[in-house]
Protein backbone atom coordinates (compact mmCIF):
# COMPACT_ATOMS: atom_id res chain seq x y z
CA UNK A 1 0.00 0.00 0.00
CA UNK A 2 1.31 3.45 -0.93
CA UNK A 3 2.47 5.50 2.07
CA UNK A 4 2.65 9.28 2.33
CA UNK A 5 3.86 11.80 4.89
CA UNK A 6 0.92 12.06 7.32
CA UNK A 7 1.44 15.82 7.78
CA UNK A 8 1.03 16.59 4.09
CA UNK A 9 -2.79 16.16 3.80
CA UNK A 10 -3.34 18.40 6.80
CA UNK A 11 -1.15 21.12 5.31
CA UNK A 12 -3.10 20.76 2.07
CA UNK A 13 -6.40 21.01 3.96
CA UNK A 14 -5.27 24.30 5.51
CA UNK A 15 -4.60 25.80 2.06
CA UNK A 16 -7.87 24.34 0.75
CA UNK A 17 -9.68 25.98 3.69
CA UNK A 18 -8.15 29.33 2.76
CA UNK A 19 -8.99 29.03 -0.96
CA UNK A 20 -12.58 27.94 -0.28
CA UNK A 21 -13.12 30.59 2.39
CA UNK A 22 -11.96 33.41 0.07
CA UNK A 23 -14.06 31.94 -2.74
CA UNK A 24 -17.13 31.93 -0.48
CA UNK A 25 -16.46 35.48 0.76
CA UNK A 26 -16.11 37.01 -2.73
CA UNK A 27 -19.06 34.94 -4.02
CA UNK A 28 -19.70 33.36 -7.43
CA UNK A 29 -18.28 36.28 -9.43
CA UNK A 30 -15.16 36.13 -11.61
CA UNK A 31 -12.65 35.73 -8.75
CA UNK A 32 -14.78 33.24 -6.82
CA UNK A 33 -15.30 31.17 -9.95
CA UNK A 34 -11.58 31.13 -10.76
CA UNK A 35 -10.78 30.08 -7.18
CA UNK A 36 -13.29 27.22 -7.12
CA UNK A 37 -12.16 26.14 -10.61
CA UNK A 38 -8.57 26.03 -9.36
CA UNK A 39 -9.72 23.99 -6.35
CA UNK A 40 -11.48 21.54 -8.71
CA UNK A 41 -8.13 21.07 -10.51
CA UNK A 42 -6.29 20.57 -7.20
CA UNK A 43 -8.84 18.03 -5.92
CA UNK A 44 -8.84 16.24 -9.29
CA UNK A 45 -5.08 15.69 -9.10
CA UNK A 46 -5.34 14.48 -5.50
CA UNK A 47 -8.25 12.20 -6.30
CA UNK A 48 -7.42 10.79 -9.74
CA UNK A 49 -3.61 10.72 -9.65
CA UNK A 50 -3.10 10.54 -5.88
CA UNK A 51 -2.06 12.71 -2.92
CA UNK A 52 1.56 12.95 -4.11
CA UNK A 53 0.41 14.68 -7.31
CA UNK A 54 -1.84 17.11 -5.44
CA UNK A 55 -0.51 20.69 -5.93
CA UNK A 56 -0.60 21.48 -2.19
CA UNK A 57 1.11 18.16 -1.47
CA UNK A 58 3.85 19.16 -3.90
CA UNK A 59 4.15 22.56 -2.24
CA UNK A 60 4.47 20.77 1.11
CA UNK A 61 7.15 18.44 -0.23
CA UNK A 62 9.10 21.28 -1.87
CA UNK A 63 8.84 24.02 0.76
CA UNK A 64 7.64 22.74 4.15
CA UNK A 65 9.06 19.24 4.49
CA UNK A 66 12.75 20.19 4.01
CA UNK A 67 12.38 22.54 7.00
CA UNK A 68 10.94 19.88 9.34
CA UNK A 69 13.19 17.68 11.43
CA UNK A 70 12.68 14.34 13.10
CA UNK A 71 11.14 11.11 11.85
CA UNK A 72 8.53 11.25 9.09
CA UNK A 73 5.15 9.94 10.26
CA UNK A 74 3.77 7.77 7.46
CA UNK A 75 0.17 6.86 6.71
CA UNK A 76 -1.58 5.03 3.86
CA UNK A 77 -2.51 7.22 0.91
CA UNK A 78 -6.05 5.82 0.62
CA UNK A 79 -7.83 7.91 3.32
CA UNK A 80 -6.63 11.34 2.10
CA UNK A 81 -7.29 10.29 -1.47
CA UNK A 82 -10.89 9.46 -0.59
CA UNK A 83 -11.20 12.88 1.09
CA UNK A 84 -9.91 14.50 -2.11
CA UNK A 85 -12.60 12.66 -4.08
CA UNK A 86 -15.35 13.89 -1.74
CA UNK A 87 -13.90 17.40 -2.02
CA UNK A 88 -13.85 17.10 -5.81
CA UNK A 89 -17.57 16.28 -5.94
CA UNK A 90 -18.50 19.33 -3.85
CA UNK A 91 -16.07 21.62 -5.70
CA UNK A 92 -17.53 20.57 -9.08
CA UNK A 93 -21.06 21.26 -7.76
CA UNK A 94 -19.85 24.67 -6.56
CA UNK A 95 -18.24 25.43 -9.92
CA UNK A 96 -21.39 24.40 -11.80
CA UNK A 97 -23.43 26.62 -9.48
CA UNK A 98 -21.16 29.57 -10.25
CA UNK A 99 -21.09 28.96 -14.01
CA UNK A 100 -24.87 28.45 -14.27
CA UNK A 101 -25.68 31.45 -12.11
CA UNK A 102 -27.08 29.36 -9.26
CA UNK A 103 -25.67 31.31 -6.33
CA UNK A 104 -27.29 29.17 -3.64
CA UNK A 105 -25.91 25.92 -5.14
CA UNK A 106 -22.48 27.57 -5.15
CA UNK A 107 -22.80 28.68 -1.51
CA UNK A 108 -24.05 25.35 -0.16
CA UNK A 109 -21.52 23.22 -2.06
CA UNK A 110 -18.53 25.45 -1.28
CA UNK A 111 -19.75 25.83 2.33
CA UNK A 112 -19.85 22.04 2.84
CA UNK A 113 -16.43 21.60 1.22
CA UNK A 114 -15.10 24.40 3.44
CA UNK A 115 -16.51 22.69 6.57
CA UNK A 116 -14.86 19.39 5.61
CA UNK A 117 -11.49 20.97 4.76
CA UNK A 118 -11.51 23.05 7.93
CA UNK A 119 -12.35 20.02 10.11
CA UNK A 120 -9.52 18.15 8.43
CA UNK A 121 -7.03 20.98 8.98
CA UNK A 122 -8.04 22.00 12.50
CA UNK A 123 -9.16 18.69 14.02
CA UNK A 124 -7.51 16.03 11.84
CA UNK A 125 -11.06 14.86 11.14
CA UNK A 126 -11.35 11.62 9.15
CA UNK A 127 -14.11 12.04 6.59
CA UNK A 128 -13.62 8.56 5.16
CA UNK A 129 -14.22 7.02 8.59
CA UNK A 130 -17.55 8.81 8.84
CA UNK A 131 -18.83 8.40 5.34
CA UNK A 132 -17.43 5.30 3.75
CA UNK A 133 -19.30 2.70 5.77
CA UNK A 134 -22.59 4.55 5.40
CA UNK A 135 -22.07 4.88 1.66
CA UNK A 136 -21.23 1.18 1.41
CA UNK A 137 -24.39 0.34 3.34
CA UNK A 138 -26.50 2.50 1.04
CA UNK A 139 -24.94 0.89 -2.01
CA UNK A 140 -25.57 -2.52 -0.45
CA UNK A 141 -29.21 -1.59 0.05
CA UNK A 142 -29.53 -0.58 -3.58
CA UNK A 143 -27.45 -3.33 -5.14
CA UNK A 144 -26.96 -6.34 -2.85
CA UNK A 145 -23.46 -7.78 -3.13
CA UNK B 1 -18.42 36.70 4.95
CA UNK B 2 -21.27 35.78 7.29
CA UNK B 3 -21.58 32.37 5.60
CA UNK B 4 -17.89 31.65 6.13
CA UNK B 5 -18.10 32.59 9.81
CA UNK B 6 -21.23 30.46 10.33
CA UNK B 7 -19.60 27.48 8.60
CA UNK B 8 -16.39 27.78 10.63
CA UNK B 9 -18.24 28.23 13.95
CA UNK B 10 -20.53 25.23 13.31
CA UNK B 11 -17.61 23.08 12.15
CA UNK B 12 -15.59 24.07 15.22
CA UNK B 13 -18.46 23.18 17.54
CA UNK B 14 -18.78 19.80 15.82
CA UNK B 15 -15.02 19.24 15.97
CA UNK B 16 -14.77 20.06 19.67
CA UNK B 17 -17.79 17.89 20.49
CA UNK B 18 -16.25 15.01 18.53
CA UNK B 19 -12.91 15.43 20.28
CA UNK B 20 -14.65 15.12 23.65
CA UNK B 21 -16.98 12.27 22.70
CA UNK B 22 -14.53 10.17 20.69
CA UNK B 23 -12.82 7.29 22.43
CA UNK B 24 -15.15 7.33 25.41
CA UNK B 25 -15.92 3.92 26.85
CA UNK B 26 -19.57 3.08 27.09
CA UNK B 27 -20.26 0.16 29.43
CA UNK B 28 -22.78 -2.39 28.28
CA UNK B 29 -23.71 -5.85 29.48
CA UNK B 30 -25.17 -7.70 26.54
CA UNK B 31 -25.13 -11.34 25.67
CA UNK B 32 -23.70 -11.71 22.16
CA UNK B 33 -22.99 -14.58 19.82
CA UNK B 34 -19.18 -14.68 19.80
CA UNK B 35 -18.97 -17.34 17.08
CA UNK B 36 -18.58 -14.85 14.20
CA UNK B 37 -15.75 -13.08 16.05
CA UNK B 38 -13.86 -16.32 16.66
CA UNK B 39 -13.41 -16.60 12.88
CA UNK B 40 -11.05 -13.60 13.00
CA UNK B 41 -8.69 -14.98 15.64
CA UNK B 42 -8.50 -16.44 19.13
CA UNK B 43 -10.78 -14.95 21.79
CA UNK B 44 -9.03 -13.94 25.02
CA UNK B 45 -9.67 -15.84 28.23
CA UNK B 46 -10.04 -12.55 30.11
CA UNK B 47 -11.17 -10.24 27.37
CA UNK B 48 -11.19 -9.69 23.62
CA UNK B 49 -10.78 -6.30 21.96
CA UNK B 50 -12.78 -6.44 18.73
CA UNK B 51 -11.94 -3.58 16.37
CA UNK B 52 -13.96 -2.67 13.28
CA UNK B 53 -11.78 -0.84 10.74
CA UNK B 54 -12.01 0.34 7.15
CA UNK B 55 -9.63 1.23 4.33
CA UNK B 56 -10.23 4.98 4.39
CA UNK B 57 -9.48 5.28 8.06
CA UNK B 58 -6.24 6.71 9.42
CA UNK B 59 -7.44 6.71 13.09
CA UNK B 60 -7.98 2.93 12.83
CA UNK B 61 -4.20 2.58 12.87
CA UNK B 62 -4.01 4.61 16.06
CA UNK B 63 -6.74 2.45 17.63
CA UNK B 64 -4.85 -0.66 16.58
CA UNK B 65 -1.65 0.65 18.20
CA UNK B 66 -3.48 1.29 21.49
CA UNK B 67 -5.02 -2.18 21.44
CA UNK B 68 -1.79 -3.96 20.49
CA UNK B 69 0.07 -2.15 23.23
CA UNK B 70 -2.45 -3.29 25.82
CA UNK B 71 -2.49 -6.85 24.51
CA UNK B 72 1.30 -7.05 24.85
CA UNK B 73 1.14 -6.12 28.52
CA UNK B 74 -1.91 -8.10 29.66
CA UNK B 75 -2.28 -11.85 29.67
CA UNK B 76 -5.50 -13.41 28.45
CA UNK B 77 -6.42 -10.38 26.34
CA UNK B 78 -6.48 -10.58 22.52
CA UNK B 79 -7.15 -8.09 19.74
CA UNK B 80 -9.14 -8.88 16.59
CA UNK B 81 -9.43 -6.50 13.66
CA UNK B 82 -12.40 -6.80 11.33
CA UNK B 83 -12.71 -5.02 7.98
CA UNK B 84 -16.16 -3.45 8.36
CA UNK B 85 -16.60 -3.03 4.60
CA UNK B 86 -15.95 -6.67 3.83
CA UNK B 87 -18.03 -7.84 6.78
CA UNK B 88 -20.79 -5.30 6.49
CA UNK B 89 -23.45 -7.62 7.93
CA UNK B 90 -21.49 -8.24 11.12
CA UNK B 91 -20.73 -4.52 11.42
CA UNK B 92 -24.39 -3.65 10.91
CA UNK B 93 -25.49 -6.29 13.42
CA UNK B 94 -23.35 -4.56 16.03
CA UNK B 95 -24.48 -1.07 15.13
CA UNK B 96 -21.12 0.04 13.70
CA UNK B 97 -21.77 3.41 12.03
CA UNK B 98 -18.21 4.59 11.57
CA UNK B 99 -14.69 3.37 12.08
CA UNK B 100 -12.89 2.68 14.28
CA UNK B 101 -15.50 1.14 16.58
CA UNK B 102 -14.18 -1.12 19.32
CA UNK B 103 -16.16 -3.73 21.22
CA UNK B 104 -14.88 -5.40 24.36
CA UNK B 105 -15.95 -8.97 25.01
CA UNK B 106 -15.41 -10.28 28.50
CA UNK B 107 -14.03 -13.73 29.30
CA UNK B 108 -17.52 -15.20 29.30
CA UNK B 109 -18.22 -13.98 25.80
CA UNK B 110 -20.46 -11.13 26.80
CA UNK B 111 -20.25 -7.65 25.32
CA UNK B 112 -18.97 -5.44 28.15
CA UNK B 113 -17.97 -2.16 26.51
CA UNK B 114 -18.26 -0.15 23.30
CA UNK B 115 -15.96 2.60 22.10
CA UNK B 116 -16.53 4.74 19.01
CA UNK B 117 -13.38 6.50 17.79
CA UNK B 118 -9.81 5.87 18.93
CA UNK B 119 -10.03 4.45 22.47
CA UNK B 120 -8.29 6.38 25.22
CA UNK B 121 -5.68 3.97 26.59
CA UNK B 122 -6.51 4.31 30.28
CA UNK B 123 -10.25 4.10 29.68
CA UNK B 124 -9.83 0.94 27.63
CA UNK B 125 -7.56 -0.58 30.28
CA UNK B 126 -10.19 0.16 32.89
CA UNK B 127 -12.86 -1.46 30.76
CA UNK B 128 -10.70 -4.57 30.43
CA UNK B 129 -9.87 -4.64 34.13
CA UNK B 130 -13.48 -5.09 35.04
CA UNK B 131 -14.34 -6.22 38.55
CA UNK B 132 -16.19 -9.14 37.04
CA UNK B 133 -12.85 -10.73 36.20
CA UNK B 134 -12.17 -11.25 39.89
CA UNK B 135 -14.76 -13.96 39.95
CA UNK B 136 -13.07 -15.97 37.24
Amino acid sequence: MQQIDARSPRFGAAITTLVLAVSLIVGPGALGTVLIAWQVVAFAFGSIVGPSAQPYGRLYAAVVKPRLRGPVPLEPAAPPRFAQTVGLVFAILGLLGALLGQGSVFSVAVGLALAAAFLNAAFDFCLGCELYLRVQRLRGAVRPA
Amino acid sequence: MVTVIVVLVLASAFGVWRRLADGRVRRVADAVDTTPFAAFGPLGSRATIVQFSSTFCAPCRAAKAVARDIVSTMTGVTHLEIDAERHLELATAHGVQRTPTVLVLDGRGRLSARIVGVPKRDALLEALDDRRFENL
